[in-house]
């Protein structure tokens, strides 16, 4: 790994958090990157460029406030070089932006607000210019769910539909990660729905969690399943096209991270099963006549760290050979605490020669002793952008802080996966 | 350990399979095996006896015939020494022997027959000799059940309850090792189902893991935490471990659970893929639900990607400490995993109660044979197990279908 980096000093708890929420961005030999501050003034959406060319990388750009440490931005680029971020919130109307130049993020028009409660954005850009957003939406009397809002060209911000609704009513979270099929029409989303219906205490939850996918044909029209057969809105985890399922009574939880699609346009899905002291990594494909093929990502660990707990809440993405890069946490849980923000989280990069049918796993190393590396969140094609031959990554060096609003001093890490 | 003694050269491609099937008893000095042969003349359940003192072994007795591949000897003693076995069967009656003379298995009584369609027994004897079996009970038109039966100190055999019913029609299966608890009134029952509700390929199944218990010798039954359970128990009522499915691209096996000096049921299990099997012991936690402890960690760096498979037992050692033993499979070629050729078998001892394990194989194996379906000696009520644990396994292929007249090699070993 090229040496990192550092963005910036003062990132929040979640500085690069929800891998969902596309947070780099490539055009014409520049990469915009943004990622939530907490300066001192509280928590702030922020943003840097590098000018590929010399290595140089701007000052800091401030986008907006945003509620807390949940309202991270999302970024696209669309055809005429127009950066979009969506940022803000957390059970609140979103905040949306346009960059005033094309391929320049110092200067932005004005706020936009749209939506109610919603959290978690993911925003990509369509063929014609139309934007498309996908987050959760939070009620207080009925299952939360995924809605899906479209912006076009010129346009409000629309709602559009409700694409995903959990089964069981108060917190459910979808870790949706959505991307373009290589035709740039076809949609495809990959989800990790995580269902709490009774909330004890953060230590004691009983969570159901399932993860899945689906696909539209028609740039989120019409969605259905892998295998084309419709799926009728909003889709719960009994319709759509489920890769995995588990819950509380049986010590695991499923955790999943930001899908991508091969050159071969074969959706790459990664995701972990997570129990007290272990968890395994696993890449699913789809394989021809239905049903996924799993690849257990644990036994390409470096040795020395093979009995580490891999926990995919990383990314995939492509390199310019067209082979599949794997970035994910990875720590030590013999000690049973908490996964969230443990002290021995470090960064851990998947290689492949061959298509991901094998890799080699190597730790991307650097952290301090004691502080967590994690969040990472890998640049990912989202419609317009120019995704380098070695992507790039941001992520987050510092602990979780304690609840949604403490304002903390992490850094925040650029890196090219070489 | 000890060097492994060669009790058959004629063994089934399961000569020793079944872990729901209690195989060896020892008793006053004595040790008797029985297993699952293949004589040339078929499917014969053999039995041979180690004197302990001197460390010879009798000749094989043979205690009767087998229907197939599926129809392994179930042993064990009453409290007057009588040893008593059920076999034979695979959806049919079993067939139910008890020795002539006390804690000598060189000659036995005459054949009872009991029960239809039935599959996989257990076998635990009752303060009272009261015999307890439980065994998968198939049909044509309906779900398949775990059945229970008790035969009385004279009586007959007698169907006492279904204990699990599938929810699913067409195959299941019930992996259940039923063991006492310490007080030698409850019963313990572990259970790993798999359902299979349509023959077509690819097959797909459902699978799960539970435990359940009963306070009272088999005549009402709980869950774990003693909320009483509706006979027959389903996945939907039951203490469910883990359940999973074809399409998530999982299998749930099973081994033989024991219950430990403190009266903490030990169950182990494995969740299999189709590169890798990872797998678990589980206990209950004090306040609901289960601790699940990865034992795949314990595996030496050699091994360590290998897939683990726990279709094996948990026994305890006389020290208090447990003693697992499973299988590992070298999964990278995606293969059969069933009677793969790299099948080897691996011991795990703790020496803090089952808080970590320290592993190393068992024996050297041929390379291209697997060595598997370890059965370890357990408590059936009145044997006592000695405190370095005995147990016996199979060397040799799986063979086709279950018909295939083998000629594997049946193992005895000590587990120290």
């Amino acid at each position: 790994m090229s040496t990192p980096f550092l963005l910036s000093s003062s990132g929040s708890g979640r500085a690069t958090a929800y891998i969902e929420s596309n947070k780099v961005i490539s055009s014409q030999g520049k990469t915009h990157v943004a990622w939530l501050d907490t300066p001192k003034e509280g928590f702030r959406v922020k943003m840097r460029t590098l000018d590929q060319a010399s290595g140089e990388w701007s000052d800091e750009v401030t986008i907006g406030e945003a509620g807390d440490n949940h309202g991270g931005p999302s970024l696209t680029i669309d055809g005429d070089g127009y950066l979009h971020i969506v940022y803000y919130s957390h059970h609140d109307p979103f905040r949306y932006r346009r960059s005033v130049r094309p391929h320049d993020a110092s200067e932005w028009g004005p706020v936009e607000q749209f939506g109610t409660d919603l959290t978690y954005p993911t925003l990509l850009c369509a063929e014609d210019g139309t934007l498309i957003l996908s987050a959760r939406r939070s009620h207080e009397d009925e299952p939360w769910d995924l809605e899906v809002w479209k912006k076009a060209p010129g346009a409000d911000w629309v709602y559009h539909s409700t694409i995903l609704k959990s089964d069981r009513p108060n917190y459910s979270q979808y870790a949706a990660s959505m991307v373009w099929g290589n035709d740039h029409k076809t949609l495809y989303l990959g989800f990790r729905m995580a269902e709490i219906p009774h909330i004890v205490t953060l230590e004691k939850m009983f969570t159901y969690s399932t993860l899945g996918c689906l696909k539209s044909s028609d740039g989120g029209e019409t969605w259905t399943k892998l295998d084309g057969s419709p799926v009728e809105l909003p889709a719960t985890q009994h319709t759509a096209e489920i890769i995995m399922r588990t819950d509380s009574s049986q010590g695991r939880i499923l955790d999943s991270g930001a899908m991508a699609i091969s050159p071969d346009g074969v959706p790459f899905i990664a995701y972990s099963v997570r129990m007290d002291h272990s968890s395994e990594g696993y890449l699913a494909t789809p394989l021809p006549d239905g049903g996924w093929n799993h690849i257990h990502l644990n036994a390409f660990l470096p040795t020395e760290n093979r009995n580490e707990a891999l926990i995919m809440s990383g990314g995939i993405t492509f390199n310019a050979e067209g082979q599949p890069v794997i970035v994910a946490p990875l720590l030590d849980l013999e000690d049973g605490k908490s996964y969230w923000g443990h002290s021995t989280t470090k960064l851990v990069q998947f290689d492949s020669e061959d298509g991901g049918l094998t890799f080699t796993g190597k730790l991307l190393g650097g952290n301090e002793a004691g502080q967590p590396q994690w969040m990472p969140s890998i640049e990912r094609p989202t419609g317009f952008n120019d995704v380098p031959d070695k992507p790039g990554m941001i992520f987050t060096d510092g602990g979780r802080g304690a609840g949604c609003d403490d304002v903390l001093k992490n850094k925040v890490l650029w890196t090219v996966l070489d | 350990m000890n060097t492994s003694f060669l009790l058959s050269s004629s063994g089934s491609g399961r000569a020793t399979a079944y872990t729901d099937s209690n195989k060896i008893i020892s008793h006053q000095g004595k040790t008797h095996v029985t297993w699952l042969d293949t004589p040339n003349e078929g499917f014969r359940i053999k039995i041979r006896t180690l004197d302990q003192a001197s460390g010879e072994w009798t000749e094989e007795v043979t205690v009767g015939e087998a229907d197939d591949n599926h129809g392994g000897p179930s042993l064990t003693i009453d409290a007057e020494g009588y040893l008593h076995i059920v076999y034979f069967s695979h959806h049919h009656p079993f067939r139910y022997q008890r020795s002539v003379r006390p804690n000598d298995a060189s000659e036995w009584g005459e054949i009872e027959q009991f029960g239809t369609d039935l599959t996989y027994p257990t076998l635990l004897c009752a303060q009272d000799g009261t015999l307890i079996l439980s065994a998968r009970r198939s049909y044509e038109d309906k779900p398949w059940e775990h059945e229970q039966w008790k035969k009385a100190p004279g009586g007959k055999w007698t169907r006492h309850s279904t204990l699990i019913r599938s929810d699913h029609t067409n195959y299941s299966q019930y992996a259940a090792s039923m063991v006492w608890g310490l007080d030698h009134k409850s019963l313990y029952l572990s259970f790993r189902i798999y359902q299979q509700p349509s023959y077509d390929t690819p097959p797909y199944w459902y699978t799960a893991f539970g435990v359940m218990m009963s306070p009272d010798e088999g005549e009402t039954w709980t869950k774990v935490d003693g909320t009483p359970l509706t006979l027959p128990a389903t996945v939907a009522t039951s203490d469910i471990l883990v359940n999973t499915q074809t399409s998530e691209g999982r299998i749930v096996e099973a081994g033989a659970m024991a219950i430990s000096p403190e009266g903490v049921p030990f169950v182990v299990y494995h969740v299999r893929m189709d590169d890798s099997s990872e797998s678990y012991l589980a206990t209950p936690l004090p306040d609901g639900g289960w601790n699940h402890l990865h034992l795949n960690r314990f595996l030496s760096a050699e091994h360590r990607d290998l897939g683990l498979m726990m279709a094996g037992s948990v026994a305890f050692k006389g020290n208090g400490q447990p003693v697992i033993v499973g299988t590992l499979v070298d999964l990278t070629d995606r293969e059969q995993y069933w009677g793969h050729p790299t099948t080897q078998l691996v011991q795990f001892d703790s020496e803090d109660g089952g808080l970590t394990f320290t592993s190393k194989l068992i024996d050297e194996k041929d390379p291209g044979q697997p060595q598997w379906m370890p059965n370890v000696e357990r408590p059936t009520r009145f044997n006592d197990v000695p405190e370095i644990p005995g147990m016996i396994y199979t060397d040799g292929g799986r063979g086709a279908g279950c018909d295939d007249v083998l000629k594997n090699k049946v193992f005895w070993t000590l587990l120290d």
